[in-house]
């Protein structure tokens, strides 16, 4: 046990201390902070109401800033070690693979929670110090928010460590992490769009098709979360909901999850394989 | 296919999704969420529920028998099947084989007050118990209006 | 009407629970038109039927239950009154409408302070004109919305007064065939339609709250109704509208406030007749999805010093079309870009709303799956950079207000403590989380006994192959407790990856067993017994002390201070690693190799890094443990290492032993050549070269240096001439030819 905790310990704290993961989770949140903010003097008219408002925009800046924390971290994981050789020489020590394996997954996870309590966290501080938005049923839903956008940076992380297993340079991981952000973010969504636009795909393709950006699964779990149901999303949105109604929200979850096991299945087989030039 | 697209703009909330089989089947309704196409209120009631579907597949839900009437005579749609709920069976029914009882203590969701048997013993014993008249397919498509405050009071 | 007031003040009759001598319904039976009966608190079982004007009062909340049958409490008489009762447990069928109450055929019902639970319909009006509703609750039964009642219907009953009710978990407000209501003060929450308005003339509604249900109030086919100072709150759903309307007349809507619904109004064929007038003014419609939805016919709408405030989609068609019909003149939008120069309060561009997504939702309306998405924004914001396209202008108001109307702020309750709480606790999660991220590492694990076998490190038909070449090709060879074994061989012989396999870090066929255990299956175990120092160095960017800490807990034992000092690292302890030098590098490497104690040390070219003064003294190291009773294998091209260390040599060429043998016999026995390299001052090397040409050697130079071939056992000839020259050798480096 104490070999676990010891090799978490030490991924977490590389993690915490990489430049990327700093600059990033800084980012967010200042940026949040200064969304509760904005929000708070937009309140000032009409009252402290604008709850969903605040939080479709850190949905946005989740899908923003989260993914890419995430994705950069677990790239530049295996490249960084690589570059000074230190992976080889801890697998020389009485540790198994798995170990080291888990350990990474597990500390950069405990690492981004941490990122993201803290941004929410100082977020919902600032809500709270401005007068608070909404009762107990929106600090809720913002708790959950909160763990949607964990749980969404964690998918980033492993999908993150599986495309950066083996890559010799943290130029080159860098290279990668925003080529996939940029494809996550805008340039798969961007192709739906003109694919939507130019052959009428239908509303249940499209629906499919964007699930399988766990970009949107996340997006659509918070909506659902916030608003109960996946109310301004037009057919796409439509279709969901009256296939799958309540179960939607389970449905969703059950996405990122799946996406979730697969990259960090992806990474784990990758990694298992990089014996003999990776390390 | 363009043009299809362009159907789905006026029905995003009006239509469920298309389902293409071969040959026209009853469309399923997913109550409590399907919005009624005239009027737009959510389908709740299977007894009143009513749907057609087009010759090129297209599904049109109703709340009302009456709705579905009155939409399509606004619309004028080229129809392969109109289907209503037998009232006490609740199964899906050919509404051109029907029997409608027109009856102002039928309290159907828009107002008209009509409920759909499938057969003609079960509807005039309905309208005895219950008060009104009974009606073909194409009376009702022709007598059908919308209810008014001011007429029909019970 | 006095008349019959006087009487009834004269009959008060007294009910109470339990009289055997006289049930509630008998004493409705019994009292005269006009009585008043008290009926005191208790359970009065139903269903009952009041057929005559009669008031009940009920005296601490009686209550009459229906036991599940039918109506509970039926009243076909005029002027009845019904005060303070609980009212429960009507029949659940809808067929039959059960209800709470039921007034049939009644005028002028007054129903007051009561509470109706478990009830299929609440309160229900059939023709039943001039009824009094007031603070009555109505809470529905829990089943899905599709098996539920109304939680009130009225039915041809005009001029109700409907106040100060609440209703919660109800299908419908239902007010149809009903002219001339007036709804105040209500609040009707978590239902199907908030209100419903059908063929209903001149009806008031003011001052309601309708919150969470799928629609606030829809109003159809109806005329001349004003709605003043309500709230529409949380109506979401993808039919979710805070007030709609289909094919009415006439219609004032002021000073409501929308917030957070789906679509805040909703607008079918309204107005339905050319110029009757349809206006929403100073409407405060806020954070929803959509502001007003409309239908593409709908015209002659006015909208005039509303806000619209922060919603999605301020104004939207559903469907391809313009709003462009209907007048949005003067009203405050915050998404306003415009300028007031002349100071007037009026915005001196018209505010339009034009969008390239929402006229590419007009042709592919899925794309609205993206409405909002950062993708979505990239693309608005690169369509007003390079204006690829002109899209359609959907409304226009040519006067936009530049502040918005003075208007009392809605209270909406924050919870300030609960936020604070939520954001400490998010801090305090991630200040455990670092926290425990950062605790240094604390061993606790003792190392498991170890029994020493014959052979300490066993490799059997070791054989690697990297791509097309065999690094190793049958390899055997067996180590002895407490030997020093030295791999011998060129670059490329396959040593460093002999070194590798029986570390686990390649996959190689054959078997290795250290300590009678097989590496690839007790991999772990297996390392327990190795303590390794590779020949390129890789530490992490820690300090010398958390380095230390680190491996020794990964080992499970702790620091032990006596190595640190011995190894002299004590006054490095707190420098990050990667500012020592290589020396000091190379004794870290030995140190964290020794954590735990191991009895194995493999070395991957153990002096490789090393200048020749740190050579010696780390030699003499080595030997020193070995004289403990380390067993050591280390791979070398040096023979001073090999001569000083081994008690054993194994020749590898191109992945092969090609001979076992003494340390001594390995100079001559392989007729081998070294190779020197020999760093020297600028300034001598001429002279060395003369010295060193003079005792039969051929050199090159390398510009600080001399290379020269030596036989591999006489190394120390040229150093030696130089010495006695009075040239000092600073460095040399020596390599096996082949």
């Amino acid at each position: 046990m104490r070999i676990w905790t010891l090799l978490i310990r030490k991924e977490g704290r590389e993690a915490l201390r990489s430049r990327w993961f700093l600059l990033t989770a800084g980012s967010f949140a200042m940026v949040a902070l200064a969304l509760a903010a904005f929000s708070m003097i937009g309140s000032g008219y009409i009252g402290l109401a604008g709850f969903g408002r605040t939080a479709a925009s850190l949905v946005n800046l989740s899908m923003l800033l989260a993914s890419l924390m995430g994705l950069g971290l677990g790239a530049l994981t295996w490249a960084a070690e690589r570059e000074s050789g230190t992976l080889a020489y801890l697998l020389s020590y009485p540790v198994s693979r798995a170990q080291v394996f888990v350990a990474k997954a597990a500390g950069g996870a405990i690492a981004l929670a941490a990122a993201m309590g803290l941004g929410f966290g100082v977020t919902g501080l600032g809500i709270g110090l401005g007068g608070g938005l909404g009762g107990l049923e929106e600090i809720g839903r913002y708790a959950g928010l909160a763990a949607g956008a964990t749980l969404l940076s964690w998918i980033a992380y492993g999908i993150g460590m599986a495309i950066g297993v083996g890559l010799r340079r943290q130029s080159t991981a860098l290279g990668v992490t925003l080529i996939a952000w940029l494809t996550a973010v805008f340039l798969s969504d961007l192709g739906l769009m003109g694919l939507t636009w130019a052959i009428g795909l239908s509303p249940a393709w499209l629906w499919w098709l964007a699930l399988l950006n766990p970009l949107h699964g996340f997006r659509i779990l918070a909506m659902v979360m916030l608003n109960g149901s996946p109310d301004l999303l037009g057919p796409a949105g439509w279709f969901a909901w009256r296939t799958y109604g309540e179960a939607l929200g389970p449905l969703l979850l059950g996405a990122m999850g799946i996406w979730l096991v697969l990259a960090f299945l992806v990474a784990a087989l990758r990694f298992r394989g990089l014996r003999d030039s990776g390390l | 296919m363009r043009w299809s697209v362009r159907l789905l703009v006026l029905l995003w909330l009006g239509v469920a999704a298309c389902t293409r089989a071969s040959g026209p089947r009853p469309p399923d309704i997913a109550y409590g969420k399907d919005p009624c196409a005239e009027c737009g209120m959510i389908i709740s009631d299977p007894r009143f529920a009513a749907a057609y579907v087009t010759r090129d597949g297209q599904a049109r839900l109703f709340d009302d028998i009456g709705d579905m009437v009155v939409y399509h005579r606004k619309h004028s749609e080229d129809v392969a099947v109109f289907y209503v709920h037998d009232y006490e069976t609740r199964a899906w029914i050919d509404a051109t084989h029907a029997f409608f009882v027109s009856s102002p203590r039928v309290h159907s969701p828009m107002g008209y007050g009509l409920a759909a048997f499938s057969d003609r013993s079960r509807a005039e014993a309905f309208a005895r118990e219950h008060g009104g008249e009974v009606k073909d397919w194409a009376r009702l498509l022709q007598e059908t209006q919308p209810p008014h405050g001011a007429h029909s009071h019970p | 009407m006095m008349l019959r007031l006087a009487l009834a003040l004269w009959t008060l009759i007294v009910v109470v629970p339990g009289d055997p001598d006289r049930t509630l319904q008998e004493a409705i039976a019994a009292a005269p038109p006009g009585a008043t009966l008290e009926v005191h608190g208790g359970v009065y079982h139903g269903p009952f039927l009041i057929d005559k004007p009669l008031t009940l009062i009920g005296v601490n909340r009686p209550v009459l239950d229906g036991q599940g049958q039918g109506t509970v409490l039926r009243i076909r008489a005029p002027h009845v009154t019904v005060r303070g009762f609980v009212i429960r447990n009507s029949g659940r069928s809808l067929e039959h409408e059960d209800a709470g109450i039921l007034a049939e055929g009644a005028a002028g019902v007054t129903l007051e302070d009561n509470h109706l639970e478990d009830v299929l319909f609440g309160i229900y009006l059939k023709d039943a004109p001039g009824a009094h509703i007031r603070n009555n609750r109505v809470i529905g039964l829990d089943v899905p919305e599709a098996e539920r009642g109304d939680a009130i219907r009225l039915w041809y009953s005009p001029d109700a007064r409907i106040e100060g009710n609440r209703t919660r978990r109800g299908r419908d407000v239902i007010i149809w065939f009903s002219d001339r209501s007036l709804l105040r003060g209500n609040q009707f929450e978590g239902g199907r339609y908030g209100i419903h308005y059908m063929y209903c003339n001149g009806s008031q509604v003011e001052g309601n709250v309708l919150r969470g249900n799928f629609v606030g109030v829809f109003v159809m086919y109806s005329r001349g109704l004003a709605l003043r100072g309500n709230r529409f709150l949380h109506q979401r759903g993808p039919s979710g509208y805070g007030l709609a309307f289909k094919d009415s007349d006439d219609v004032r809507v002021e000073g409501n406030l929308f917030l957070d619904n789906t679509a805040a109004i909703f607008l079918d064929n309204t107005p339905r007749e050319e110029g009757s007038p349809v206006r929403f003014e100073r409407n405060l419609i806020a954070y929803n999805g959509i502001g007003v939805l409309a239908l593409p016919m709908v015209r002659g709408v006015t909208f005039r010093e509303n806000v619209f405030w922060e919603n999605e989609q301020q104004a939207a068609t559903q469907g391809e079309g313009s709003l462009m019909a209907s007048d949005w003149r003067g009203n405050f939008w915050s998404d306003y870009a415009g300028f007031d120069a002349d100071g007037d309060g009026i915005g001196d561009v018209p505010y339009r709303s034009r969008r390239v997504f929402e006229s590419l939702m007009d042709q592919a309306p899925p794309l609205r799956l993206f409405w909002g998405t950062p993708a979505m924004q990239a693309l608005e914001s690169a369509a007003i950079l390079v204006p690829f396209f002109e899209p359609q202008i959907r409304l226009e108001d040519p006067a936009p207000r530049i502040r918005p109307p003075a208007q009392a702020p809605v209270k909406a309750t924050g919870d300030a403590g609960g936020w604070i709480g939520l954001g400490l606790g998010g801090i305090l999660l991630a200040a455990i989380g670092w926290g425990w991220l950062r605790r240094p590492p604390r061993p606790s694990r003792d190392v498991g006994e170890r029994t020493t076998p014959e052979a300490i490190l066993e490799v059997r038909g070791l054989r690697k192959r990297f791509g097309e070449t065999w690094a190793v090709r049958g390899l055997d060879l067996i180590v002895r407790p407490g030997e020093a074994v030295a791999l011998w061989g060129p670059n490329g012989a396959g040593k460093t990856t002999v070194l590798r396999c029986i570390l686990g870090l390649l996959d190689c066929e054959g078997t290795i067993r250290v300590a009678g255990r097989d590496v690839r299956k007790e991999g772990r175990a297996a390392r327990q017994w190795i303590g390794y120092v590779p020949q390129e160095l890789a530490f992490y960017n820690w300090t010398v002390a958390e380095t230390l800490q680190f491996f020794a807990a990964l080992r499970g034992v702790r620091v032990d201070p006596t190595k640190v000092e011995a190894l002299g690292l004590t006054p490095y302890q707190d420098h990050p690693v990667r500012t020592l030098s290589g020396g000091l590098k190379q004794r870290l490497a030995l140190a964290l190799a020794l954590m735990g104690d191991p009895p194995i040390l493999l070395l991957d070219e153990p002096t490789a890094n090393l200048d020749l003064t740190a050579r010696t003294e780390w030699l003499s190291r080595l030997r020193e443990l070995k004289a403990r009773g380390k067993t050591l294998l280390f791979s070398s091209h040096r023979l001073e290492e090999v001569q000083g260390l081994a008690d054993r040599v194994v020749v590898m060429q191109d992945g092969q032993v090609v001979a076992e043998i003494s340390p001594e016999a390995l100079g001559e026995a392989a007729g081998l050549r070294a190779r020197l390299r020999l760093s020297l001052p600028p300034m001598e090397l001429e002279r060395a070269r003369q010295v060193l040409e003079a005792s039969g050697y051929r050199t090159a130079s390398n510009g600080h240096g001399l290379i020269l071939t030596v036989p591999a056992d006489r190394k120390l000839v040229p150093v030696h001439r130089l010495w006695e020259a009075g040239i000092s050798v600073q460095d040399m480096e020596w390599e096996l030819e082949e």
